[in-house]
């Protein structure tokens, strides 16, 4: 990893490319040749698994944002039409469904990796601290993903997940202020998510 | 690899070799497998599919009259051409015809004309019977059509496209 690179570059347009952008290097040292401590596991494989995640998630979420319609009254009809009739649409919808909870079971072993082998003690700190906040963005993601259909799962979902009982624990005068952020309406409709970006809010 | 060489160094290839090209092989395999999902829900389903073609029933359209269906989208213009329109149209030397095309290729039947009526320029909707031929002109920009739905003169570059179509029945036709 560090050091000098072991990369040789072997036709004239490596070479030409390598001397100007080293991106050549930078994949083969990456992929090809890196070097780790002997004492790896297979454990450690989970690290590369997430980011395979990351990715496949993605592209499954671009390409059923291409069939999604982010408005109450129509959301969930989208997502009737790309179960029935978008080519290939129920596979994608599950590996993406699915993928957010496989990426979450990922995450877990990686996490417990992490404490079983002292991962996070000096001076890898602040890597552990990034990583906390990286699984908060990772729950907020996942929580947003299960509320666009806007069926009752979803419906539900954010009614608890913004439930104004949990709110009590919240600082003095921040709760009220950041429900009505959440929520616009006091009765909470079928207008949370995506309303607010919409100029009629009906 | 010449014999010569296979003497010096052994041609065999290595365990590691054989990985390397089963691994590469499975990633590709892989790739492709992930890829054509993805591809093909960009592809029109079978809902959109089954709204692709349009029945006409020509019984209803006399000679020298010319209907306008919606195909797709697009407005379809069935002629009924007469004998004469026909002989017209057959007559023209393909000398004088900038996209070269006989009037026996663009018709299942000489008296049934089948074109999309998208002027082949820049989209605007030709009107019929008019212009120099009587088949149709394209106030826009002023292109040309005769009676077989091909560009004469103006700025068009290409004759009418013709549809896919075929005969039903003798007086129906399913176009897509």
């Amino acid at each position: 990893m560090e050091g000098h690179s072991q990369y040789t570059p072997k036709s004239g347009f490596a070479r030409w490319l390598e001397r100007r952008l080293p991106i050549l290097s930078f994949m083969h040292d990456s992929f090809v040749a890196y070097p780790t401590p002997k004492n790896l596991n297979y454990m450690w494989v989970f690290g590369a698994i997430l980011s395979f995640m990351l990715v496949a998630q993605i592209v499954t979420g671009v390409v059923l944002a291409m069939h999604y319609t982010p408005e109450t009254t129509l959301a969930f009809d989208s997502v009737e039409k790309i179960m029935r009739d978008v080519n290939w649409g129920p596979i994608l919808r599950y590996a993406h469904a699915n993928g957010a909870s496989m990426f979450f079971l990922a995450v877990y072993i990686h996490i417990f990796r992490g404490m079983y082998y002292g991962s996070y003690k000096e001076p890898r700190e602040v890597l552990w601290i990034l990583g906390v906040i990286i699984f908060m963005l990772m729950m907020a993601t996942g929580f947003l993903g299960y509320v666009l259909p806007w069926g009752q799962m979803s419906f539900w979902a954010a009614t608890v997940i913004t439930n104004p009982s949990s709110a009590r624990r919240s600082p003095p005068g921040c709760s009220a202020a950041i429900r009505s952020t959440i929520r616009p309406s006091t009765a909470f409709t079928l207008c949370t998510i995506s309303c607010r970006s919409s100029s009629s809010r009906s | 690899m010449t014999s010569k060489d296979a003497a010096v160094k052994p041609a065999e290839p290595s365990r590691r070799d054989i990985l390397y090209v089963a691994s590469g092989a499975a990633a590709a395999g892989a790739v492709a497998g992930v890829a054509w999902p993805l591809i093909a829900q960009m592809n029109p389903d079978a809902s959109t599919l089954a709204l692709a073609s349009t029945e006409v029933d020509l019984s209803a359209v006399p000679e020298g009259q010319i209907v306008t269906v919606k195909w797709r989208g697009k407005p379809v213009f069935v002629r009924h051409r007469t004998p004469a329109e026909i002989k017209a149209a057959e007559n023209v030397p393909l000398s004088e015809l900038p996209d070269p095309e006989p009037d026996a290729k663009r018709v299942h039947k000489p008296q049934w004309l089948v074109v999309v009526g998208v002027c082949t320029h820049l989209g605007c909707i030709p009107t019929g019977k008019e212009g120099e031929f009587n088949g149709w002109f394209c106030p826009c920009h002023g292109s040309v059509y005769d009676l077989s739905g091909r560009i004469r003169s103006g700025p068009a570059p290409t004759n009418l496209e013709v549809p896919p179509y075929a005969f039903i029945t003798e007086t129906k036709i399913k176009i897509g």
